[in-house]
């Protein structure tokens, strides 16, 4: 629910990016992080909403989902949504959805045991590319 | 134009979210075991005592326990605007213990630095008359990130308790606190005295008084130790912890400092 929020703070944030640079937005590129579980049609939805009236509205967004790796840093082996956040509960899923930070208070690496990780990617939602025009 | 990290959505939220808040009371030790925690929840209870409106941060990540103090265990409200902390005594408390309920949070620095933002973007206080920050107990990069983050009318509230190890450390965080400007309302002496068999004895050596002087910062007052204090916050009764010694001190200390709006 709180998608709303977030989609309207990266529009904010893109929007000063073009008064910065003082140029028209022809392309941007936003990354939905699979270890986050936002619902992507939905920032999809919301972002055709809320972009009109603003630099976005006349440039191609690509909303995309961006694979969750979660790397132990005690035994190296990389692992993903599947292993690590499928198996969780729904109330600790949403935990994670919140702060996917908090992969490591709910599990654990399933080679080793370690709860020493590290998100290397799909962690939340980021703008990965801006072009200009 | 790949941007990689650099164009981060929420480093524009955060300045909306806390436009909403008046004065920001950032209360800070650089170590734990001092009675910073303790300090912070009983300072944003006295706060909501006297009518104004109080938000508690707790940024301790593996200490966290506001919401212990506070008696509140309910995970943040996900609303349209943001996650909405749960409310005790008046107090809008949020802490990374309502998202783990006591599990651990084994999380390096780079990690925490992300929850910050993350908790600063996403949370809805609504507006605000103060937000208390019980503060990460460190002097090191977390530190130095929240005080980034946290902008605004903002003070900081020095905790030690009077023995040499602490006064060490908090005398590090003073320097570090002057060198990235950020102003320090003063500092407080906690575990000061205590009550033995009808005596208040002094367990530690003191000198915390002089320490302020030698840092050109106000001493702004001494807390005791106080095991009904103590008690009540263990057990989640902040409206008996109201009314200890302890919470009467403070007022005291908060009614002389000047940082009431």
């Amino acid at each position: 629910m709180h998608e709303l929020v977030i989609v309207s703070g990266i529009i904010d944030a893109i929007t000063q990016v073009a008064e910065r640079e003082n140029k028209k937005v022809s392309l941007v590129r936003i990354a939905v992080g699979e270890l986050a579980s936002f619902d992507i049609n939905l920032i999809r939805e919301l972002v055709e909403l809320l972009r009109k009236g603003t630099c976005l509205e006349e440039a191609e967004v690509i909303v995309e989902e961006e694979g969750a790796v979660v790397r132990c840093k005690t035994c190296g082996m990389s692992w993903g949504f599947k292993e690590l956040v499928e198996p969780l509960s729904e109330d600790e899923r949403e935990m994670i959805h919140f702060l996917p930070e908090l992969v490591s208070s709910f599990s654990k690496c399933p080679s080793c045991g370690s709860r020493d990780l590290e998100i290397e990617s799909g962690r939340g939602i980021r703008v990965s590319q801006i072009e200009f025009r | 134009m790949n941007l990689g990290k650099s164009l981060d959505y929420r480093e524009a939220l955060i300045p909306t979210r806390l436009s909403k808040i008046k004065r920001i009371l950032m209360v800070a030790s650089g170590k734990g075991g001092v009675g910073k925690s303790m300090v912070s929840a009983t300072i944003a209870l006295i706060l909501s005592d006297m009518r104004y409106r109080v938000g508690l941060l707790d940024l301790d990540f593996h200490g966290p326990s506001s919401s212990v103090i506070f008696g509140v265990s309910s995970s943040p409200r996900e609303e349209r605007e943001g996650l909405v902390p749960p409310e005790s005594a008046g107090v809008k408390v949020m802490s990374i213990d309502l998202f783990v309920a006591g599990r651990p949070v084994p999380i390096g620095g780079e990690e925490k630095r992300e929850i910050i933002k993350e908790i600063l973007a996403l949370t809805d206080w609504g507006e605000l008359d103060y937000l208390v920050v019980d503060m990460p107990p460190e002097t090191g990069d977390v530190l130095l990130a929240s005080l980034n983050y946290l902008e605004g009318d903002r003070w900081v509230i020095l905790v030690t308790i009077p023995s040499v190890l602490s006064h060490k450390v908090v005398s590090r965080l003073i320097e570090i606190l002057k060198e990235v400007k950020v102003p320090i309302l003063g500092l407080i002496e906690n575990m000061a005295d205590m009550e033995v068999e009808g005596k208040r004895i002094k367990p530690f050596m003191g000198g915390t008084r002089e320490l302020a002087g030698m840092h050109s910062i106000p001493f702004l007052g001494s807390l005791p130790i106080d095991p009904d204090a103590a008690y009540y916050a263990d057990n989640g009764e902040p409206e008996k912890l109201k009314k200890t010694l302890f919470t009467e001190s403070l007022r005291e200390i908060l009614l002389r400092s000047g940082i009431l709006i």
